[in-house]
């Protein structure tokens, strides 16, 4: 009856302790001016990219009068080699490769914290083991091997390239978590959590977890960095057959169509460098207001 | 300006510093910490200071101010630090440019500060930094380089005990936490300078590494024309190494005097309360006693004479005055209004006192 | 004697190189000789149907280009693979007939050599220096700008920083020839150890180094600011300030020699990134490197050639970390494992 009770007591406890930080967090990030920016700006981007298709219709129709036109009032961005709208493709394009990107960058987080925290957990071999994998994965060139193994294997699934990207980026993160967890191991709270022999994996998904989910969130941010950088990266090189336009459709239809040595394209090749880098920008200013929230040491001020 | 009580008249001889006054403070979020209220002294050629007090007495920041190296919260509110150099000019450290400063530094005084495990630059060799000393240091003698520089590097590494040939070509890494402090004190002693200022020479160090230091520096002591500044808690130190010792407290030294003056006829009840906490290795336990209470907090200093909220002979005057430093023998002073008092109780001890001290010798 | 030698520092990290290595032409092996539906059967299937060969024809035709003897159990053909890597005989092209792999891969070879090489080089001198700078004058207008500014710029991906360049400084402003910089070496020019030669050859480089050097400057700044502002806190630098030494000596021997181990160790990263950028890079610039090579033959399906430069560019990748290893550890003398020098 006793162990009951302390163990839903236990329970509550860290559940609570996750939430609580979780607001803590937010209210943080809001005084970080530029971090929260960034937010807000991916948020928007997102936003556009998903539920912007719902409400703006693609535009198929091709004017060849109007062919590289600068903005005007019906076109705000211009249009492309065909006269068709700039601006519905880039709303348009924006999903497909977004998807990848997150979908990626949440199967690299997942393998990275399970066997970096499973690895500094468990230490011995198998953290031997798995700190040899990932050096081994670090060191190999990743984009050429995407490229070579998109090339032999024709991918046309978003799965199948967020898979492949994601089993190729987990390095990095897998380090940096495993470093988190080591030095977590010592704190007293898994001291005794391992007193009162609570199980492996108890101590690790109820207790370590929800101390690492900032430092998760951070090394999440950066995934995704890296992620979008390999997809953009694929279909510029027209690696990745998929379907549908999208931004790095955009820029390689840019470069195989002689559109960057026009000069009346710019705003062609502009839109979705500008969508790209924004994304990226924000991203990378989220992640730097997420690590001042979450390493003190690097908070000015307060 | 008349000169305050206690301060060696020695004009005669060969002054080397003068300290005057000398008031610094630090600017904190919760206000101005008062490091140092009004601090006089002389130093002479090779005389040798111990500036003893428990930490938070203001002794490592007078140290620091001697070679201007206090940190950028602080700042000398008034005071004057008179320097003798070797050329024969008279430098007021408290008003002089930056080069200048940087000349004056280890050329005319050496400052070693504690602990020196990460004092040297760890990527290059012992040799490399004794050669950089001397490059920054050209114009004041010519250069010392080639093998004048080698061999004057050699003799200062061989006055304190560490073998030439290993230490020169090695990393600091390679050497000992003993070591480290051995080649800081050598390369201190490279330019000849005419003061040295030890701060904690022998803390975190182990026992034995300790007695190999004081060794070091007593020897040093006995051969060379320079003087010495002690900062340290360390009794014993003083003991070992100094002529002269002045107790500090709250920024202030409350007693000052030769060193058998004031280990065997203090007259300051914070004096007295030090040299009870020390016990003696030999002879029979005796009832140690340390000082009730706390360093006072030199934002918000107590009014009257610092020390009463921790004094067995605190009266209303000392609540309301802060006595200055008072002459109780020819060249010692202490400031407390009670001096006499806490004399004649420390003499009729003194029937124990020298019990111990034979059984200890 | 073989004991310290064993556990020296380099010794593992040569072990771990060569393991690497082996792990990935092994990798390789498999990819191309045994997945379902891969290049090796698709090349013989093609051949039987569509040119009519005999299987038996085909299969010899296959070996022989992929340097493989497919006749014999696949575990030999493993070794015989093995063999042959170590004798540098990576088969032939299949879409240049009778051109060895070995001779295409060390063609293009230098070029990326030249190109990333002397593009880690600047991006890192530079970077660690304007670090340096930034950290002595912290806060100042010039720090904040330059930290703004190498965050922003490193974080676009290098290849949309090729477009741009090429976009606006090559089309829009006019301010150099993309077409007539194509390419690795303008016509006419012979390889040779003089004046001509390099600048020739700098010239067509000059584009692709732009872009590495700006996709990974940033790091080296932010990083050595950070470690610059650390190691000033350092109680050796303010002995060096108490030893009166001069204020340059104690920023570059004392100050920037220690700062700039730890970026250094970041030197791994960076030259993954660049090498595997360059695929995408010199395709963009349409400069004649490995990287350039490698797409192509991904485009045309050229397996052999594929494989061969793939396997040459992680090589690369390994042999820089190890020669980045190599100078860490003349640099920091407390890594250096046997003491005695």
């Amino acid at each position: 009856m006793a162990a009951t009770t302390g163990e839903s007591q236990y329970r509550d406890s860290a559940v609570g302790r996750f939430l609580a930080r979780l607001a803590s967090t937010l209210k943080h990030m809001a005084r970080n001016k530029v971090g929260f920016a960034g937010f807000l700006l991916v948020l928007t981007i997102l936003l556009v990219s998903f539920v912007g298709p719902i409400f703006v219709p693609e535009d198929e129709t091709v004017r060849v009068s109007q062919i590289y036109k600068t903005p005007s009032l019906s076109h705000p961005l211009g249009t492309d080699s065909e006269g068709k709208d700039v601006l519905s493709q880039i709303i348009h394009g924006g999903w497909p490769i977004l998807t990848i990107g997150y979908l990626a960058a949440t199967i690299s987080t997942i393998i990275a914290v399970m066997l970096g925290s499973l690895g500094a957990f468990l230490g011995g071999r198998i953290d031997t083991g798995f700190t040899w994998l990932a050096d081994m994965v670090l060191t190999i060139p990743q984009l050429p091997l995407l490229a070579v193994l998109a090339g032999v294997l024709s991918l046309n699934s978003k799965f199948a390239v967020a898979g492949l990207i994601g089993a190729l980026f987990w390095p990095t993160l897998m380090r940096a978590i495993r470093a988190q967890v080591l030095s977590l191991k010592e704190r007293d709270y898994v001291e005794s959590a391992r007193a009162l022999d609570l199980g492996t994996p108890h101590i690790v998904f109820r207790e370590i977890a929800p101390n690492m989910a900032g430092y998760i969130a951070i090394n999440f941010t950066l995934a995704v960095t890296a992620s979008m950088y390999a997809v953009v990266a694929l279909t510029l090189l027209g690696l990745v057959p998929l379907s549908e336009n999208n931004w790095g459709v955009m820029l390689n239809l840019a470069n195989t169509r002689g559109a960057i040595f026009s000069k009346d394209s710019i705003w062609y090749i502009m839109a979705p460098i500008a969508a790209i880098a924004l994304h990226q920008f924000g991203l990378v200013a989220m992640n730097r207001s997420l690590s001042e929230v979450f390493d003190p040491r690097l908070r000015r001020g307060s | 300006m008349s000169e305050p009580a206690g301060v060696t008249q020695g004009a005669g001889r060969n002054e080397v510093l003068r300290v005057r006054d000398l008031e610094i403070g630090y600017s904190t979020d919760r206000g101005r910490v008062r490091a140092v209220r009004g601090v006089s002294f002389d130093l002479e050629e090779d005389d040798s200071l111990a500036f003893i007090g428990e930490s938070g007495s203001g002794k490592t920041t007078l140290g620091l101010s001697l070679v201007r190296l206090l940190p950028q919260s602080a700042s000398i509110a008034k005071g004057e630090i008179v320097f003798h150099t070797s050329s024969g000019g008279e430098l007021d450290l408290t008003d002089v440019d930056n080069e200048t400063l940087r000349r004056f530094r280890w050329r005319e005084c050496a400052m070693v500060f504690q602990s020196a495990q990460n004092a040297l630059n760890p990527v290059m060799r012992i040799r490399d930094h004794f050669a950089d000393t001397a490059r920054d240091h050209a114009e004041s003698d010519g250069v010392l380089k080639g093998r004048a520089l080698t061999e004057r590097a050699v003799e200062c590494l061989r006055l304190v005990q560490l073998d030439p040939e290993r230490v020169l070509k090695a990393y600091p890494h390679e050497l000992s936490g003993g070591m480290r402090q051995r080649v800081m004190i050598a390369l201190g002693l490279l330019l000849n300078p005419r003061v040295l200022i030890l701060d904690e020479p022998t803390t975190a160090l182990d026992v034995l590494t300790q007695r190999a230091i004081i060794e070091v520096l007593r020897e040093l002591r006995e051969g060379h024309r320079f003087a010495m500044i002690f900062v340290s808690h360390d009794l014993s130190l003083a003991a070992e190494l100094a002529d002269r010792v002045a107790t500090t407290y709250a920024g202030r030294i409350v007693e000052l005097g030769d060193v058998e003056q004031v280990f065997y006829h203090p007259r300051h009840p914070y004096t007295v309360g030090l040299l009870d906490a020390v016990p003696t290795l030999a002879g029979e336990q005796q009832e140690l006693s340390s000082i009730p209470g706390s360093p006072p907090d030199l934002i918000d200093l107590p009014t009257g004479c610092k020390f009463h909220p921790r004094c067995p002979y605190a009266t209303d005057k000392c609540r309301e005055e802060d006595p200055p430093l008072i002459e109780v023998a020819p060249g010692q002073t202490a400031a407390c209004w009670h001096w006499e008092k806490v004399g004649s109780d420390w003499e009729a001890r003194g029937g124990e006192r020298h019990e111990r001290d034979a059984n200890r010798a | 004697m073989l004991r310290k030698v064993a556990s020296s520092y380099l010794f593992r990290r040569l072990i771990k190189a060569l393991v690497t290595i082996f792990v990935m032409a092994s990798l390789t092996f498999f990819l191309i000789r045994l997945m379902p539906g891969g290049p090796v059967e698709a090349y013989i299937a093609n051949l039987v149907t569509q040119y009519n060969v005999s299987h038996q024809s085909a299969v010899q035709q296959a070996g022989s280009l992929f340097s493989l003897d497919l006749d014999v159990p696949v575990y030999q053909q493993y070794l015989e693979y093995l063999g042959n890597l170590v004798r540098g005989d990576l088969g032939e092209s299949l879409v240049s007939r009778g051109v060895p792999v070995s001779e295409i891969v060390l063609n293009y070879l230098p070029w990326t050599l030249f190109s990333v090489g002397t593009a880690l080089i600047i991006s890192f001198s530079v970077g660690v220096l304007l670090g340096l700078v930034m950290a002595y004058k912290r806060e100042s207008m010039l720090d904040h700008v330059l930290t703004n500014l190498g965050s922003m710029v490193s974080s676009i991906p290098d290849f949309i920083t090729g477009i741009l360049i090429m976009v606006w400084i090559g089309v829009q402003w006019e301010l150099v020839d993309i077409t007539a910089m194509r390419g690795s070496l303008s016509p006419g020019i012979q390889p040779g150890f003089n004046l001509t030669f390099i600048g020739d050859a700098l010239y067509h480089a000059s584009l692709p180094i732009t872009t590495y050097v700006l996709g990974t400057i940033g790091l080296w700044m932010l990083t050595m600011r950070g470690s610059t502002e650390s190691t000033l806190g350092e109680d050796y630098v303010t002995v060096a300030k108490a030893r009166g030494l001069k204020e340059r000596r104690i920023a570059t021997a004392y100050v920037g020699r220690n700062a700039a181990l730890p970026p250094f160790t970041q030197l791994s990263i960076s030259i993954a990134l660049v090498f595997g950028g360059s695929l995408i890079i010199e395709w963009l610039f349409v400069y004649e490197g490995l990287g350039y090579i490698l797409y192509n033959s991904i485009q045309q399906r050229d397996y052999p050639v594929m494989q061969g430069v793939f396997l040459m560019i992680t090589t690369m990748v390994i042999l820089a970390n190890l020669l980045a290893d190599l100078l860490y550890s003349r640099l920091d003398p407390r890594i250096r494992v046997g003491g005695r020098d």
